[in-house]
């Protein structure tokens, strides 16, 4: 019984090394989802605000988090935000189904090796990690609800308003 | 018996890599799930246990019937 | 007379990721069985989840049971054979379960409730149940509890009024095996006690010497049972297809023991269509108090139902699904069972065992809302 018990408990171990606010973004590159032979680097939008989203057409909480995302990249767009979506998909025509049914107009990329899902300690679906001007994460949300993106909203929008 | 169901729960908790959040897309699948249509194993529990003495397994507090 | 049907409203996780957040469907179960019975059973259900914490499931049926079921098992021939003594009869079964769980992070708490009515059958149960994700949702943890309260009727005796109250408790643990496999094995113990004995049937058996024995269906009354089920799914990227394996262990102190064994492929056609062969093999002992024929003096507890007898049984199928835009799948499987006395494991079911040939379709439509 004491044995069952100690096996229970050491399970509930998490990861180590989460990437967690005030921790620098890594500095990745990916493949673009619709260009698998063009990359995006994270770093070149130093500068800028941006919120990558980890997705996949199998999270049921990404049909909330995809639209409101694309709302907030519309309006902000202009006066210097960006989302930058990986996506988690083991097929690219799972993704492509995905945005049919939600299309987005930013820039979306895939992590084929799980380097990004790594790197940002990905631990759940989705994952978005808020990155200030600087580089720096300053927020991580772990799922999508209602109220995620009304605090997003004004996260973002204080974000905006530091200096680069 | 007993023996048996413990050496399965260690089998099952110890050893195992934790697949990370992100890698689930596979087990999303509706051929991976143990119950995608209650519909159809309704119905097909309804199929066997009509003639045979086993029951049950995966749920508890359905209740019983006459089934004569 | 089962003591507990699986429902839908499973007790422990249908799947490990969640797909669909909210999806209703219709299905219809045609059986025929060759010369004997015949059961038609529509069934609805639907499932959603509220304010992302709550999830409510639930589903209804009715069961449509035509035609005739051995009612007399008399050696008068020399052998005791399966009689039909009177006309056929339709049985309609109503019932209705629904399933409230509220999510806390990675812990779930759940409450349920079954209903079901026939003329001479009724059943209210409730179950409980609680769920642990650990290793970051790797694995998790189910315990359950649930309680039926039945009533036993006749439609021949009007004075027949009995009562059976089954107390069950459910462990079980899904395990995540690796990006393409998973495990999940469930062990639940039920308690019962009541009335059991079947109210239409009778042994009807001549001697050597003496006047023959009319003797009803008598049954213990309580019955302890142990149900093991495992099952394993694991996926093969490369060919597009899915290996599923249920092994049920069964167990009760009337002496019955029985083993299911389910294997099933199914392919994926394309982004549209699957297809899934599957075989299932049953096997069971008899229970202690079966027997098709009474001894003179007659025993205390005796059944002739050969639903109690040593047998085995195959039953193949087919299902094919066809997916549509947003999710909408229409599936449909085809099936046959074949129960006999020599497909026990090790050959040499009971004697009286008759031959079991049966035919059934399901059709079904899934609506993701």
């Amino acid at each position: 019984m004491r044995g069952l018990l100690a096996a229970v408990l050491l399970l509930a171990c998490h990861g180590a090394l989460a990437v967690e606010a005030g921790g620098a973004a890594p500095a990745l590159a990916l493949p673009r989802l619709d260009d698998p032979a063009a990359s995006l680097a994270l770093a070149s939008f130093r500068g800028k605000v941006v919120y990558v989203d980890f997705w996949a057409s199998w999270c049921v909480p990404c049909r909330l988090s995809m639209p409101a995302l694309e709302g907030f990249y519309r309006e902000r767009r202009d006066q210097g935000f960006v989302v930058v979506g990986v996506n988690k998909d083991v097929s690219a025509e799972d993704a492509r189904r995905f945005l049919g049914k939600v299309a987005v107009s930013f820039p979306l990329v895939a992590d084929p090796g799980d380097a990004a899902a790594r790197g940002f300690d990905v631990k759940a679906m989705p994952s978005g990690y808020l990155v200030d001007r600087k580089g720096i994460v300053r927020k991580v949300h772990r799922g999508f609800t209602g109220e995620t993106a009304g605090e997003l909203r004004g996260e973002i929008d204080a974000l905006m308003k530091e200096p680069s | 018996m007993k023996r048996w169901l413990a050496a399965l729960a260690a089998a099952m908790l110890c050893g195992c890599t934790a697949v990370a959040p992100y890698q689930r897309g596979y087990l999303a699948r509706d051929d991976m799930a143990f119950d995608p249509s209650p519909g159809m194993s309704r119905a097909l529990e309804k199929v066997y246990s009509a003639k045979e003495a086993a029951s049950g397994g995966a749920s508890v507090g359905g209740g019983g019937c006459g089934c004569n | 007379m089962t003591a507990a049907l699986a429902l839908p409203i499973a007790a422990i996780p249908a799947r490990a990721v969640a797909a669909e957040a909210n999806e209703m469907g219709f299905t219809v179960l045609g059986y025929k069985e060759k010369g004997l019975m015949k059961i038609t059973e529509p069934v609805i259900w639907a499932h959603g989840t509220i304010q992302d914490v709550w999830e409510v499931e639930a589903s209804a049926a009715v069961d449509i049971i035509s035609g005739a079921s051995p009612q007399l098992v008399t050696n008068v021939s020399g052998r005791p054979v399966n009689s039909i003594s009177s006309a056929s009869i339709t049985d309609r079964r109503n019932t209705a379960d629904a399933k409230v769980t509220r999510r806390f992070g990675d812990f779930a708490l759940s409450v349920s409730r079954a209903i079901s009515d026939e003329n001479d059958y009724n059943s209210r149960a409730f179950g409980l149940g609680a769920e642990w994700s650990l290793n970051q949702r790797n694995t998790t943890l189910a315990a359950g509890y649930g309680k039926s309260n039945d009533r036993v009727g006749s439609r021949n005796d009007p004075t027949l009024h009995e009562r059976r109250d089954t107390k069950e408790y459910l462990v079980g643990i899904t395990q995540v095996v690796s990006p393409v496999a998973i495990v999940q094995s469930t062990v639940t113990r039920a308690e019962g006690r009541g009335w059991y004995n079947d109210p239409y049937k009778l042994t009807f058996t001549f001697f050597e010497t003496g006047i023959p024995l009319l003797l009803p269906d008598t049954r213990p009354d309580h019955r302890d049972t142990l149900t093991w089920l495992t099952r394993y799914r694991r996926h093969f990227p490369e060919v597009r297809g899915t290996l599923q394996v249920d092994y049920r262990y069964y167990r009760d102190d009337w002496g019955i023991r029985a083993h299911t064994l389910e294997a099933a492929w199914e392919q994926a056609f394309g982004e549209r269509w699957s297809v899934r062969p599957a075989l299932r093999y049953y096997t069971q002992e008899a229970a202690d108090f079966y027997s098709p024929v009474a001894t003179n003096p007659p025993p205390a507890i005796l059944s002739s139902d050969q639903r109690l007898g040593a047998w085995g049984g195959l039953s193949p199928s087919l299902r094919v699904t066809r997916r549509f835009e947003r999710g909408i799948a229409i599936e449909g499987t085809l099936g046959y069972v074949h129960n006999a006395r020599d497909l026990r494991f090790g050959g040499s079911g009971s004697p009286a065992f008759e031959t079991l040939r049966a035919v059934y379709g399901i059709v079904g439509v899934r609506y993701p809302f």
